[in-house]
């Protein structure tokens, strides 16, 4: 069972979309408005109940005036989180959906659980730097985030047959995507500087071909939280859902049993 | 009608086989493809060229900015105005830089006090020209195009202020605060040098620079003679819209321009200058030149639609002359083309590229020696 909602928070439509049954599991999508796999999803649908936002300035959501930079998405979320009144919510994040995820964190462990982080943005390796997906074309937009092409030339595909209020809504997140993101690009030292006030089990996830957040940033994290559990994905990009939907859920949901029984 | 010479100072001796290898002739083109040697006397050609304008008789001469690119080598355009300044010191000549990219700066109150300064060093001859700068500084400033717009007002007002209120005082802005703006020196003219607004002519830079308060003159650029035009009208229905008659002094054309002895002799010698400035120097991608937020996304998909983005594709000289997107001509041609658009909009502002692409030294002289003796005296009394 899948649901379609949306909540009004400070004169912003907030859109977002519910199925499954279990403890709560909020997904923080990427920011490349590529459909969620419907494989991963269904996966994660069975054992939890997983709430999915269209994030504020992005898809079906409105682009509030409030939202200036990432730490106003964060705390949009801690109110967003409360308005729903989740707790104990597993929290899986990708690309800039991770980067969100931990600013959440750093500000309120509260009602958070455990997070699985893929390819996160937002902390930042010096001498690894990100992939450009503001210089990078359309078509470069997608083959530099798989490893098997098969996925790019899929989507591919489907932009060729996008309508034009598809079209205008991908440019939206691509817009959101630079308001929260330009500058400083897709980091902010203030979360780097904050990191071990993340108290709950973290899990990075990463591609070993990832050209958008390099798995070699993982090491950042890893110096900060020595805690954190690192899955490396072979022959995979920048985004484990979509190449590897079953497994990456799966070892979602292994973690989660394993810190969180 | 009024002219002025206006000069990118391109890096013409760019192998073009080797740069069009690369995304694009801006940002992204290794720096080891330009040769400080010729580069240094590239730069005392260009000054030397604007200074032979000053003398054969134009109204002003103009230098621009732009960053990271083989398309212009002004980062610092005020530079080359404090030599042009000095270069035509006792002559009545404007310096006119149009513009600087408010924007991308940290601290708009430096741009402030360079102008002053100008103004003082030319004893009120500068011309300030003011512009958010094209998508490509946004990738190469690093600042977030989002806020260009908000960024390019707030910081105009900073300026403006600097120049007209007396000093110190606060200002409290969303992108820039200060707790002392007090500018030192004050401008020569009163109560501000001219603003000039370039632009490609979108709706709401007409819309600001017509206002009231403003009735700053608006330079079009690059555009096809068509759009030129277009843009004109639309600066006058704003005006009336506004309450008042518009006056030619506020209407602007930029354009390359070439000159010689005949329209069969101008067409060959300018053709591959200019097609060099279209095809190579502008060559840049929609990425580059359209950053998410330096348009609305309305705006954005009717650019790209129109595949208006500059270098959407390889054109030919004989299409960039029949769409007017230059000047070619004998002197009998060249002024036709200005007469028919001034008959048509009344604009004085006549802003000649005299230097495109590769044009060498020899040809810009004889272009602007022409320019200067057999087409800017007819039409003077526009």
């Amino acid at each position: 069972m899948q649901s379609e909602n949306s909540l009004v928070w400070r004169g912003a439509n907030i859109h977002y979309r519910r199925s499954g049954r279990g403890p709560a599991l909020l997904l923080l999508k990427s920011e490349d408005s590529l459909p969620a796999d419907p494989d991963f999803l269904a996966a994660l649908s069975q054992d939890f109940d997983v709430v999915v936002p269209d994030h504020p300035g992005f898809g079906r959501s409105a682009s509030p005036e409030w939202l200036k930079g990432i730490g106003d998405a964060a705390y949009f979320y801690l109110d967003f989180l409360a308005q729903l009144n989740l707790k104990q919510v597993h929290v899986v994040g990708c690309s800039l959906g991770g980067w969100l995820a931990a600013e959440i964190a750093i500000r309120d462990c509260g009602r958070l659980a455990s997070l699985n982080l893929i390819a996160p943005f937002g902390v930042r390796r010096k001498g690894v730097p990100f992939g450009d997906i503001f210089l990078w074309t359309p078509e470069e937009n997608l083959r530099n985030r798989f490893f098997d092409q098969a996925h790019a030339e899929r989507f591919l595909a489907a932009a060729l047959a996008q309508t034009p209020e598809q079209a205008t809504a991908h440019l939206k997140d691509r817009y959101t995507t630079a308001r929260l993101g330009w500058n400083p690009r897709f980091h902010n030292p203030e979360l780097e500087r904050w990191l071990h006030r993340i108290d709950r089990p973290l899990h990075l996830i990463w591609g070993d071909s990832d050209q958008v957040v390099p798995a070699a940033v993982a090491e950042t994290w890893r110096e900060r939280l020595p805690q954190t559990r690192l899955t490396i994905v072979e022959r995979c990009g920048h985004l484990p859902q979509i190449e590897q939907p079953k497994a990456t859920a799966d070892r979602i949901k292994a973690f989660i049993i394993e810190v969180a029984p | 009608m009024k002219f002025f010479a206006f000069h990118l100072m391109p890096y013409r001796h760019l192998d073009f086989e080797v740069a069009d290898t690369y995304r694009s002739y801006w940002v992204v083109l290794p720096n080891k493809h330009y040769d400080p040697k010729q580069g240094a006397r590239l730069y005392q050609e260009y000054i030397d060229q604007l200074v032979f304008a000053a003398k054969v008789g134009f109204d002003g001469i103009c230098v621009n900015e732009h960053h990271q690119t083989a398309y212009g080598l002004m980062p610092a355009p005020n530079l080359i105005a404090a030599t042009l300044i000095d270069r035509t010191r006792g002559m009545d000549v404007k310096i006119a830089v149009i513009g600087r990219a408010l924007p991308i700066v940290s601290n708009p109150l430096t741009i402030a006090e360079e102008f002053a300064m100008l103004d003082n060093l030319s004893e009120g001859r500068l011309i300030c020209g003011f512009v958010r700068g094209i998508g490509c500084e946004y990738h190469a400033s690093g600042v977030n195009p989002i806020y260009s717009h908000e960024r390019f007002h707030e910081a105009h007002d900073l300026i403006t202020r600097a120049w007209t209120e007396e000093g110190p005082f606060a200002f409290e802005g969303e992108h820039y605060s200060f707790n002392y703006v007090n500018n030192w020196p004050r401008c020569v003219q009163a109560p501000h040098p001219p603003i000039w607004i370039p632009s490609q002519g979108s709706g709401e830079t007409i819309e600001w620079a017509a206002a009231p308060e403003r009735k700053y003159p608006v330079i079009m650029a690059f555009s096809p003679t068509e759009s030129v035009i277009r843009f004109h009208e639309a600066y006058r229905k704003q005006a009336e819209s506004f309450g008042y008659q518009i006056s030619g002094d506020q209407l602007g054309w930029s354009s390359p321009t070439y000159v010689a002895e005949t329209d069969e002799i101008a067409e060959r010698e300018a053709a591959q200058h200019l097609e060099a400035l279209f095809n190579h120097f502008f060559h840049i991608t929609p990425e580059l030149m359209f950053p998410p937020g330096y348009t609305s996304i309305r705006s954005l998909q009717a650019m790209l639609a129109a595949r208006k983005g500059l270098a959407a594709e390889r054109v030919t000289f004989q299409s960039l002359l029949q769409r007017g997107n230059c000047i070619v001509g004998g002197p009998a041609t060249v002024r036709d083309r200005i007469a028919a658009v001034h008959a048509k909009t009344g604009f004085r502002i006549m802003v000649p590229m005299t230097q495109f692409g590769t044009l060498p030294d020899e040809l810009v002289k004889k272009s602007t020696q022409i320019f200067a003796e057999e087409v800017a005296p007819h039409l003077r009394s526009l």
